[in-house]
């Protein structure tokens, strides 16, 4: 449909509009990277300590194998890899414990990568995998964060006056609360091709990841490359949840093996591999004290956080636990605070990134010592809540950051209201209800796009946002369709090659359509303005007379020109006005201070007393993302939110034991949510738009995740009377908590 | 994770598949167990002998009021029958609750069976049923009653050189009703504990999942429940067999719950 | 892992001690295990090859002993493995203690073991499984051992079947010498755990 044919394109922004990639993805012609094969492409396997920690004292390759092309160790990759890059959240000291390539001297975590095996197949890869022999002296692992002799981050804040707080304070409430660690369990798993054209010297990347930018941009420092040598395509990405967003060790040591061998190199993990060595989430715990009055109001908080890091930092380890700890005056209006942070070195693997990334422990550890707080002063959790909420903007918290906007009560109000639909009571069981409110930041820094309108009209753009199943292809379309007056058939997306797309800042913390869509939105505004330029002189009219309305130029004085019109005549230089380039495009930077997400959460629960069988009976959930760009996606985004919200609450859990093998190493032990699971959900939203960015949107990917989680864990511990059970909610553990809490 | 290598045969008569038998041989059924278990090369078995070409070992048959099952008779082939939901409920209400629907169209009840895994459903709706499994080899035939054939965890008394080719299921008492109950951490997941259970006036039979390393049958609490004791009682007294306190109270508690689903 | 067995012989404290200190006698009591006939620096070889229904290992290992009290009559030994295909490990303390009376001993058999590999992280309790029925059948086999009685065939292929083997020497014990509570004792090991 070419854009000279006048439909009027009804407005986009706003529109359940289906989803335009799910064609070729549940046709089975979407390309994710193991569909990918390159001619003599060798097959790569890893040999993994089987040790949570141990000295190496000599890794032995077979003399031959069927299929065997070569095995590479730290040794044989030598100067030519650094180990990650260490990177430090804002005030913060973090070690120099960079993750390396292949290990060393020392192992330090069960799954750790020793050696590279290339064959001619998986197969043949795994068989000679087998063969090596790996010498090790064990050592003792750490594996509680509590009883580990070495940190690997530090940051603590204090601001306003927490001693005097607490001194006048009517009552102090104090919990410890604590969060396990979660496996990301993407349906896709991770994986690279490595290949090397040694006439350019340009080494190409095919990687599973969030953007190209920062396999880019790791694999440069990693290296020793600089990046113009370095070409990353991001294909059809099948999920990640923040475990995609640092490159394996794995990538790097296949792309010195495919430059050596002079063949590409692929590695495609497995799910064994993705649960042993891809970084997990979660793993903290909190010791949190609120200082209240004796009208309910907190005058302080302090907080003591302690995160299980695991072995080593990747660039985004620290992350997370420093986002929580920013977040501990969560929606409350707060004067004083006080939060003191420590990453643990275990022998783990480290942490990283997941869904909610910070933001689900910040409101677990608040929320909770809220609900303690209100059982413990005799009154209403929601009342208690009310006296507390921030309710004018932009608010400094006293950690540090600056909440944009927001209506908290309002998100409150509705999830009350939504939760009315809970069935009632069935009178056997111990039934609890719970509020969890949340407050995110999201977007932040910068991103790009640029936009070029064909001489056909057809306008395509390059993102230098990613998707991973968000459906940006869709959003960012109907984005660009109302911007442009065109229909959105019109408009072609390009995502994920570093070659062709803009250089960014990534996919993560929900912050595509705030960023990568105003990033679209302004360039778009260029070519508007471009061609509003030209289409004056088209029309020989003067521009301050020529209007832009509904994908066209109207020249007062008579004469009208479609958008289609004036881009075919930019290609024809002989129409332009002297001076003027060739072509309809325009590229923009968006850049924004971070922006806050918020919303409330109710759940419905009852426990039966004989088994301890959790039945979630119902969840209201609201979110406040600012302007919904597309009410079907942004509802799916909840619910896949919510899904693993509730996960975490019920079956998920890595377990280690005490020498570090991780015991939930399969979908056999770890378990995740199926449909059948699902409660009863009642969604809404708030748009309370951000005056940060263009299109008012704030971020909506992982609110699910983040307010589900106290909400239930509040319905929980009001079944158990205020017991307090950190999640998962195992039966077993449900029926200890009600048996002593029925003793009591 | 791909298997170590192996030698593959299919076979398309039983006399073929017991020729290949032996000591470093696995029957390749349905899969739903072995292929995963090989692709994490915990079993490594030198030759993979594929039944599902082996006809003859494919049915579902009543005769004289007893139930023949051929070892290859799918899941799914067992919960859509409507001559097994008529004869034997109890089998359906088992065979429902194992893994998803897609397993449950390739899995096979003898390849359940043979697996030995004590949290399967069908041996323990199967040892309440008191069903008898006939296995085969070059030497002849042997059958065993539940109690035998499920040895251990994973271990069936089946030698390297036996195949399952049958069970066997004797008709139901007069007026019998069954009931199976359990209790998984999702659905389709590994069950934790359950019950199966056969009501019949003067007959009981409660044969209990995740309280031993085989389906085990509570007699203390069937004895009292076939001279007409209290369910409660009976449930408590199978409960006692699990092993800790919760998993006490959770086999009490289904098993009191697939009596009533019985009418006891 | 720690897991602990205890069974009686009717056979006196000195000889108990002096068959204890006899690695290769003690080793070869390892279910599955064949042990080299000579051993260097105090250590001896072998391998040792356990199955559990579908899932088998093989491990190629040495055996010696850790230390010996002669007073108070408590040896231990290290056992240690490595996976012939593949990077998993086993590595197991052994600990028996011995305390006598009227000519018999009661021997109490302390296990300190820890596995690497896929047996760890995979198969639903599979470890603990497999390596409490190694370690009931090892005292089973001590015991016979100690009492001067040949260890019972192994099944197939030199590998030891743990799963059949449970009714075997749970019975032989039982029978000959006749001790309840180490029937009790074994069973309850073999209680399917999560």
């Amino acid at each position: 449909m070419g854009a000279g044919a006048g439909v009027r394109a009804a407005k986009l922004v706003g529109a359940p509009v289906v989803r335009r990639e799910d064609e070729r993805i549940l046709r089975g012609r979407a390309r994710y990277l193991d569909d990918i094969e390159l001619p003599r492409q060798a097959h790569a396997a890893f040999v993994r300590s089987v040790h949570a920690h141990a000295r190496l004292t000599a890794v032995r390759a077979p003399e031959t194998a069927e299929g065997l092309v070569a095995v590479f160790t730290a040794d044989e990759l030598g100067e030519r890899v650094r180990p990650f890059p260490v990177q430090a959240p804002d005030g913060a000291t973090v070690a120099d414990a960079g993750h390396p390539v292949l290990a060393g001297e020392e192992v330090r975590y069960a799954g750790q990568p020793i050696a590279l095996v290339l064959a001619e197949s998986r197969a043949l890869a795994e068989d000679a995998a087998e063969l090596v022999e790996v010498d090790y002296e064990p050592l003792d692992p750490v594996v509680d964060p509590r009883r580990a002799g070495e940190r690997l981050l530090e940051w603590s804040r204090s601001s306003g006056d927490v001693e005097g707080a607490f001194a006048r304070s009517a009552r102090v409430v104090r919990g410890r609360y604590a969060l396990p660690r979660l496996v990301a369990a993407p349906i896709e798993t991770r994986g690279a091709i490595a290949a090397h054209d040694p006439g350019t010297d340009r080494l190409t990347v095919w990687c599973s990841a969030q953007d190209p930018h920062r396999p880019l941009a790791q694999l440069s420092h990693i290296l020793g490359r600089a990046d113009d040598t370095i070409r990353v395509v991001v294909p059809e990405v099948g999920g990640a949840f923040g475990s995609k967003g640092v490159v394996g060790a794995e990538v790097p040591a296949i792309a010195v093996a495919a430059i050596d061998l002079g063949r590409p190199v692929k590695w495609a993990e497995d799910r064994l591999e993705n649960f042993q060595a891809a970084y997990q989430g979660r793993g903290m715990d909190g010791d949190v004290e609120l200082a209240l009055d004796r009208e309910g109001r907190i005058l302080a908080v302090r907080a003591r956080l302690l995160a299980d890091l695991g072995a080593y930092l990747y660039s985004t380890t620290a992350i997370p636990p420093h986002t929580a700890a920013m977040l501990m005056c969560g929606v409350y209006d707060i004067a004083a605070a006080e939060v003191e942070l420590v990453g643990a070195r275990t022998n783990k693997v480290p942490t990283g990134p997941y869904r909610g990334a910070g933001r689900p422990e910040a409101a677990y550890f608040l929320e909770r010592a809220v609900d303690d707080a209100a059982r413990a002063l005799g009154a209403d959790p929601v009342a208690l809540r009310r006296v507390n909420l921030v309710r004018s903007f932009p608010h400094d918290t006293p950690l540090g950051w600056t909440y944009d906007s927001g209506d908290y009560e309002r998100c409150l109000d509705v999830a009350l209201e939504l939760s009315a639909g809970a069935p009632p009571p069935s009178g056997s069981g111990l039934r609890g209800t719970g509020v969890g409110m949340y407050v995110e930041r999201a977007g932040g820094m910068w991103e790009s796009a640029e936009a070029t309108v064909e001489p056909s009209g057809r306008v395509v753009i390059r993102s230098s946002s990613s998707p991973h199943g968000q459906g940006h292809e869709t959003t960012f379309a109907q984005i660009a369709a109302d911007r442009l007056g065109v229909p959105i058939g019109d408009v072609v997306l390009r995502f994920g090659d570093s070659d062709v797309v803009p250089r960014g800042v990534g996919t993560f913390a929900s912050r595509s359509t705030a960023m990568g869509g105003s990033a679209i939105v302004l360039a778009l505004d260029r070519v508007i303005a471009r061609a509003r330029a030209l289409a004056a002189h088209l029309l020989g009219a003067d521009v301050d007379t020529v209007v832009w309305e509904d994908g066209h130029f109207t020249a007062r004085g008579g004469g009208t020109l479609s958008l289609g019109d004036v881009a075919a005549a930019a290609y024809q230089p002989e129409r332009l006005p002297a001076g003027t380039d060739v072509g309809l495009h325009a590229s923009a930077r968006f850049r924004s201070p971070l922006i806050f997400s918020s919303g409330a959460y109710a759940a419905t629960v009852e426990i039966d007393p004989d088994t301890g069988i959790l039945r979630v009976l119902h969840v209201a959930g609201v979110d406040d993302g600012g302007t919904i760009v597309n009410p079907l996606l942004a509802h799916g985004q909840v619910l896949g939110g919510i899904a693993q919200g509730l996960g975490e609450c019920l079956v998920e859990e890595a377990v280690h034991d005490e020498a570090g093998q991780l015991r939930t190493a399969s979908f056999a032990d770890y378990s995740l949510l199926t449909a059948a699971e699902m409660p009863a959900l009642a969604i809404g939203d708030v748009q309370t738009p951000s005056p940060y960015n263009p299109l008012g949107a704030k971020g909506l990917g992982e609110g699910g995740a983040i307010g589900s989680l106290p909400a239930l864990a509040n319905a929980v511990a009001d079944a158990l009377g205020g017991r307090h059970v950190d999640p998962p909610y195992s039966a077993e553990k449900l029926w200890l908590a009600s048996r002593e809490a029925a003793e009591r | 994770m791909k298997p170590a290598p192996f030698h593959y045969e299919a076979p398309r008569t039983v006399a073929a598949a017991l020729a290949l038998l032996g000591a470093d041989a696995k029957i390749l059924a349905g899969g739903q167990s072995l292929v995963p278990i090989m692709n994490f090369r915990l079993a490594r078995p030198a030759t993979l002998v594929d039944v599902n070409r082996v006809d003859e070992l494919a049915y579902l048959r009543k005769r004289d009021g007893v139930l023949h099952i051929g070892a290859m008779a799918r899941h799914a082939t067992l919960e859509r029958s409507e001559m097994v939901a008529r004869g034997w409920p109890l089998l359906r209400q088992a065979v429902r609750h194992v893994a998803h629907h897609q397993i449950r169209t390739r899995g096979t009840v003898g390849g359940s069976c043979a697996h030995g895994d004590p949290t399967a459903e069908l041996p323990v709706a199967l040892a309440a049923l008191d069903a008898r499994f006939h296995l085969r080899s070059r030497a002849g035939e042997r059958s065993l009653g539940a109690a035998e054939f499920f040895v251990s965890h994973l271990t069936t008394a089946l030698r390297d050189d036996e195949l399952l080719v049958e069970i066997e299921v004797p008709p139901l008492p007069a007026a019998a009703r069954t009931a199976f109950a359990e209790h998984a951490r999702t659905h389709g997941d590994w069950a934790i504990a359950g019950a199966a259970v056969v009501v019949a006036p003067g007959h009981a039979a409660i044969a209990l999942l995740g309280a031993a390393p085989t389906p085990l049958r509570a007699s203390e609490a069937e004895a009292v429940l076939a001279a007409g004791g209290d369910a409660a009682e009976a449930a408590r007294l199978a409960g006692a067999l699990a092993d800790g306190e919760w998993r006490t109270a959770l086999t009490t508690a289904l098993v009191r719950r697939a009596l009533a689903e019985a009418g006891a | 892992m720690k897991l602990t067995n205890e069974f009686e012989v009717a056979v006196p404290i000195e000889r108990t001690w002096e068959t204890l200190l006899d690695v290769p006698r003690v080793a070869r009591a390892l279910p599955g295990a064949t042990i080299e006939p000579e051993g260097e620096g105090g250590a001896w070889r072998g391998t040792m090859k356990v199955r559990l229904g579908p899932v088998t290992t093989e491990y190629a290992g040495t055996a010696r002993i850790q230390d010996a009290d002669e007073d108070d009559r408590v040896a231990s030994y290290r056992v240690e493995g490595r996976e012939l295909r593949g990077q998993g490990s086993a590595a197991a303390t052994i600990t028996t203690r011995l305390a006598g009376a009227d000519g018999a001993t009661r021997v109490v058999v302390e296990t300190d073991m820890q596995v690497t590999g896929r047996q760890a992280q995979l198969g639903r309790g599979l470890m603990e499984q497999l390596a409490g029925a190694i370690l009931d059948d090892f005292a089973a086999r001590l015991e016979q051992e100690l009492r001067g009685v040949a260890a019972p065939a192994d099944a197939g292929g030199g590998a030891l079947d743990v799963g059949a083997a449970v009714r075997g020497p749970l019975i032989e014990r039982a029978a000959l010498v006749g001790v309840g509570v180490l029937a009790g004792l074994a069973l309850g090991r073999l209680v399917w755990r999560r």
